[in-house]
């Protein structure tokens, strides 16, 4: 091998040769003084390149930025808007009763709160029929897994099955504590 | 995640952010900008620049490379307003560029006149002096310790032109350390 140029010699020392063309020049750094030389004398100005010392920032310096960020707009805000407009127009139509059916505001609010109850009774059946329907597909499951417990006791001894019931809840579990207990990724460089 | 929660409002989320960038970033702009006040506004403006343009970013790429674009963008807006000659990097190295990587056949072996620490001191002085472009790219591969593709990611430029710009940078500032 002839002499590697300043690019072959850079790349060796970053590792971003290839293992063949790693062993080539070594094999040449082998029988080559003034190669040897030029390697030593990059590898100890890459090193002080990487060792720069690190510029100081002054104290104080992440709350400096952190007071200059605008406010952000959060979903969680939005909530909080919302709950509190629902529960000023509630209070509204409450003082409007209060008041006595000789205001004008009577029949308005009286309005408003019979069509609030509506909606509070529909929303509460609602919620009722949803409840059956999982009730009804938890009993459709439940059936269905008394159905197949009882074929496999059929082909498996009772301490088998036992044996499996357990190591399935114990891998669910710790499949569910993984989850919870996850922490939170850092996607980005470390 | 952290870039995730700061989206949803939560500005603790962001701090750590901030926190794990800040260095980074003062040493990035400081070794090129070169004036210390304004390396530290220049670090401030990328973190608000970021927390406004969050919702853009893509969880695809590494928030740090994102966020060094910004750093990038923002240093060429400066050089552009103070006129700096601004040489394209995207063309290839010429003629004489390609004969520089040869072997120099008597060169002053630097590592046998002078301790690292010399060496490392004579580096920060003569990076002042390098063309601003090929500093950049010195500072994000040795200071910032960016691999090449993570630089050619931050910069939008192919690998290889940015392999021999960090090597004439390279070799433009090794040539000042022979210099007595």
């Amino acid at each position: 091998m002839n002499c590697p140029d300043l690019a072959q010699i850079y790349a060796c020392l970053e590792k971003e040769l290839s293992p063949e063309d790693r062993l080539r020049l070594e094999e040449h750094l082998a029988t080559c003084s003034r190669c040897r030389r030029l390697l030593a004398d990059r590898r100890l100005y890459l090193e002080a390149s990487s060792s720069l010392p690190q510029l100081e920032l002054p104290p104080g310096f992440t709350e400096r930025v952190m007071a200059g960020l605008p406010p952000l707009k959060s979903p969680a805000r939005l909530w909080l808007w919302l709950a509190g407009g629902a529960y000023l127009l509630f209070s509204l139509v409450v003082a409007g009763l209060a008041l006595g059916n000789k205001t004008v505001l009577f029949p308005i609010c009286f309005q408003v709160f019979k069509n609030l109850v509506n909606l509070a009774a529909d929303l509460s059946s609602l919620v009722f029929r949803l409840v059956q329907q999982a009730y009804g597909v938890f009993r459709a499951v439940s059936i269905f897994m008394g159905i197949a417990g009882r074929l496999l006791s059929n082909f498996f001894p009772a301490s088998i099955m036992g044996l499996a019931a357990l190591v399935l809840s114990g891998a669910i579990s710790l499949a569910f504590l993984r989850l919870l207990l996850r922490p939170a990724k850092f996607s980005d460089r470390g | 995640m952290l870039v995730g929660r700061s989206l949803k409002g939560d500005r603790r989320a962001f701090e750590l952010l901030v926190k794990k960038y800040q260095q980074p970033l003062f040493n990035y702009f400081g070794r090129l900008v070169q004036e210390r006040e304004l390396s530290l506004d220049f670090t401030q403006e990328v973190f608000l620049r970021a927390y406004a343009a969050l919702h853009t970013y893509q969880e695809k790429y590494q928030f740090s490379t994102w966020l060094f674009r910004i750093a990038s963008n923002l240093l060429i807006d400066h050089w552009r307003k103070k006129k700096l000659p601004l040489v394209s990097i995207d063309s290839e190295p010429d003629e004489d560029e390609h004969q520089k990587l040869q072997l120099p056949d008597h060169e002053p072996p630097v590592s046998e006149i002078y301790e690292k620490k010399e060496i490392m001191e004579k580096i920060e002085q003569a990076l002042s002096q390098l063309p601003e472009i090929l500093r950049e790219l010195f500072v994000l591969r040795h200071i910032n310790d960016f691999s090449y593709e993570e630089i050619a990611a931050i910069k939008r430029l192919p690998v290889g032109t940015v392999k021999n710009r960090v090597f004439q940078a390279r070799e433009w500032l090794r040539s000042r350390l022979e210099e007595k």
